[in-house]
């Protein structure tokens, strides 16, 4: 079968009342949890995530695929109303969007986000359809050392590369390999690091770990930072007022699809993201754009890169995630521990063993997107009342859930601890510029580094040449220390600039 | 808080690094063993930690008026932070004790009526809300055995 007749296969799938109510709540969810200030994506799947354990994995990924492209639309609203992105995506969506809010036009920033975050997701998901399956075809030629080799660069992608520091991107990144050696040995069958605990044998639990690295350490947050959120400016919100106009629709057409593609692209990127897609395209506008000098200071055009990209490298770490099982951002990290929760493996193979999933869950994006656009515009006139729920009663709330979400997934009060744990380490290290993502991606994806490379090596006699001898593990890692280089050079660049002016 | 960050970091991938090589073996007959991935990283850590740490204490070293300043601004929301947790152990502890319904109840409505100053009638109808949910998701429908308290609940 063609691509074509699967993904209407797929649609058979997606259209059944339980898969379609799935694909409609997790949108609806998506976006109140992306509104709601400074939750974000991962921290709204992981405490979602338990509430689908019950439901057939086919349904279950797709609210939570629903709860993740749902919350790059809801995180534009708070970054537009409060200044405050709902996920960080949306910080470059807040540079125009707020801007425009002063002066006035806050409802028309709202509708372009909605607009460019559809066609930004539409871009993403025809791309998903078309380059999803030819990734997975390449994927099958992987042996175990193209795999470690792939992993490996995932490990060192330029998503917290680029950052602030990238030695502490480096250091939560080894911190996250640490933590997924506690427990049984995949290889050798044995106990490792688990300080005597039983419970610390089958390893650590992955949902209580993320509930707590995303959820629980949100809470902390919120109460150490004591300020509140106001939305100022903006008393009420129509969407007739808030509809553009044929020639604003114009404007921003085409800055979205650039903006789309290019966000594609990065989100097909192994441990990238919606961040760094969208910060991308912005200065890609600001480059080439026909209003590039009237950026940041409320431009619609602003908003639509910004919103048209996120969506789109949403949408686009799918690729990576069900073709070759790598994460491309943190969410689609939370994403893989939960398919992984319900026994299926992303990987090449999962295209071949199970296609009703895989295309199920591509063709409810088409009907989950559309959804996003109707339930984004119906939601503006609500949005300001909605906005001004205080920080003081949303923290009890998801105290709450995240307490029950860590307990239920193995029925166990240690697990609780660990969610308590992670949130506490979590919070520290956030407070310490360390970023958080790369623990939960190596976490993640360190057991299968581990066995694959040990798989390469025994073939090889432990000879290490073996990553080197086939060419797409080679240019893999000869890609993967360019990448570890860079920032060095950069560096380096930097110094002999400054020594020169100096 | 830095310093104590990276010293913890490096203490751990030291402990890692020597329970792989003397504990869990290296490199066994021409393979690699259960300790080779866990030797490697800790090594990676330890050479990065150690680097923050350095980087850290020259840091400290040249501005320490202003730490000293900034310290005691710091100590005040690091402390603030820590409430919750406090506060999430003692509702682990009811949650054993008497179960999901009146635990969630008590960790909600205190918070909102006590802490968040939240007016007490609205604070019981969030509570209640808030717990009617839990309790219909996850008891009802997800049929999780979550501990029950003397009332059955």
């Amino acid at each position: 079968m063609n691509n074509w007749e699967l993904l209407m296969q797929g649609f058979s799938v997606a259209f059944t009342f339980n898969n379609a109510m799935a694909a409609f709540i997790g949108a609806l969810l998506g976006i109140v949890v992306g509104a709601m200030p400074g939750i974000g994506a991962a921290a709204g799947v992981s405490m979602l995530l338990p509430m689908t354990f019950k439901m057939n994995p086919t349904a279950g990924i797709i609210m939570l695929a629903g709860i993740y492209y749902g919350n790059m639309y809801g995180g534009a609203y708070s970054a537009t109303l409060l200044n405050i992105p709902g996920d960080t995506p949306a910080v470059v969506t807040a540079l125009d969007g707020y801007q425009l809010t002063l002066k006035g036009k806050a409802g028309k920033s709202l509708a372009t986000g909605n607009y460019a975050s559809f066609i930004g997701g539409s871009i993403g998901i025809i791309f998903l359809t078309i380059f999803g399956p030819l990734l997975a075809e390449i994927g099958l030629k992987f042996g175990p050392a193209e795999v470690a080799a792939l992993i490996f660069l995932a490990l060192t992608s330029i998503g917290w590369l680029l950052g602030d520091d990238p030695v502490k991107g480096l250091v939560a990144a080894c911190l996250g390999i640490l933590l997924s050696t506690i427990g049984i040995d995949g290889a050798s069958g044995g106990a490792r690091y688990n300080f005597g605990s039983l419970n610390l044998i089958g390893g650590i639990t992955f949902v209580p770990l993320v509930i707590g690295m995303f959820g629980f350490s949100q809470v902390l947050e919120m109460i150490s930072e004591s300020k509140e959120f106001k939305v100022e400016g903006v008393k009420k919100l129509s969407i007739r007022e808030s509809m553009l106009t044929w020639g604003e629709f114009k404007e921003i057409f085409w800055p979205s699809v650039r903006s789309g593609v290019l966000g594609n692209f990065i989100g097909f990127l192994p441990g990238a993201g919606a961040t760094t897609g969208s910060f991308l395209a912005y200065i890609l506008e600001k480059r080439i754009g026909k209003k590039r000098h009237a950026l940041g200071t409320g431009e619609i055009t602003g908003v639509a890169v910004s919103e048209s990209a996120n969506n789109a490298a949403a949408v686009g770490s799918f690729a990576p995630l069900l073709s070759l099982g790598i994460p491309g951002s943190s969410t689609s990290a939370v994403l893989l521990g939960g398919l992984m929760m319900w026994g299926l493996r992303p990987g090449p193979l999962l295209f071949e063993s199970n296609p009703d999933f895989v295309w199920g869950l591509i063709s409810s994006m088409y009907f989950g997107n559309v959804l996003c656009l109707v339930a984004g515009m119906a939601v503006l006139p609500f949005l300001v009342t909605f906005l001004k729920i205080s920080k003081r009663v949303m923290v009890p709330i998801i105290m709450v859930i995240c307490l029950v979400g860590s307990y239920a997934v193995g029925n166990s009060i240690f697990d609780m601890g660990v969610m308590v744990v992670a949130g506490v380490v979590a919070f520290y290290l956030k407070k310490q510029a360390f970023p958080s993502s790369p623990v939960l991606l190596a976490f993640v994806l360190a057991p299968r580094l581990e066995v694959s490379m040990r798989q390469a090596l025994s073939i090889s006699q432990g000879s290490l040449w073996v990553f080197f001898e086939k060419p797409i593990s080679a240019v893999i890692l000869v890609c993967t220390f360019a990448l570890l280089l860079f920032p060095v050079i950069q560096k380096l660049i930097a110094f002999t600039k400054a020594r020169k002016n100096s | 808080m830095e310093l104590a960050i990276n010293l913890i970091v490096f203490l751990l991938s030291a402990y890692w690094c020597q329970q792989g090589v003397m504990v869990y073996s290296f490199w066994n007959k021409n393979q690699p063993g259960s300790g080779f991935i866990p030797v490697i990283f800790s090594a990676i850590l330890m050479v990065f930690s150690f680097f923050l740490l350095l980087k850290e204490i020259r840091r400290m070293l040249k501005n320490r008026s202003q730490d000293e300043h900034q310290a005691a601004k710091l100590s005040l929301s690091d402390l603030r932070a820590l409430l919750p947790v406090v506060y999430t152990i003692a509702a682990i502890v009811l949650f054993r004790f008497t179960g999901v319904v009146v635990s969630m109840f008590l960790t909600a409505f205190i918070w909102l009526a006590f802490i968040s100053k939240v007016r007490i009638a609205k604070s019981l109808v969030i509570s209640v809300i808030l717990t009617l949910t839990v309790y219909l998701i996850f008891v009802v429908w997800l049929r999780i055995p979550f501990p029950r308290s003397i009332f059955g609940l």
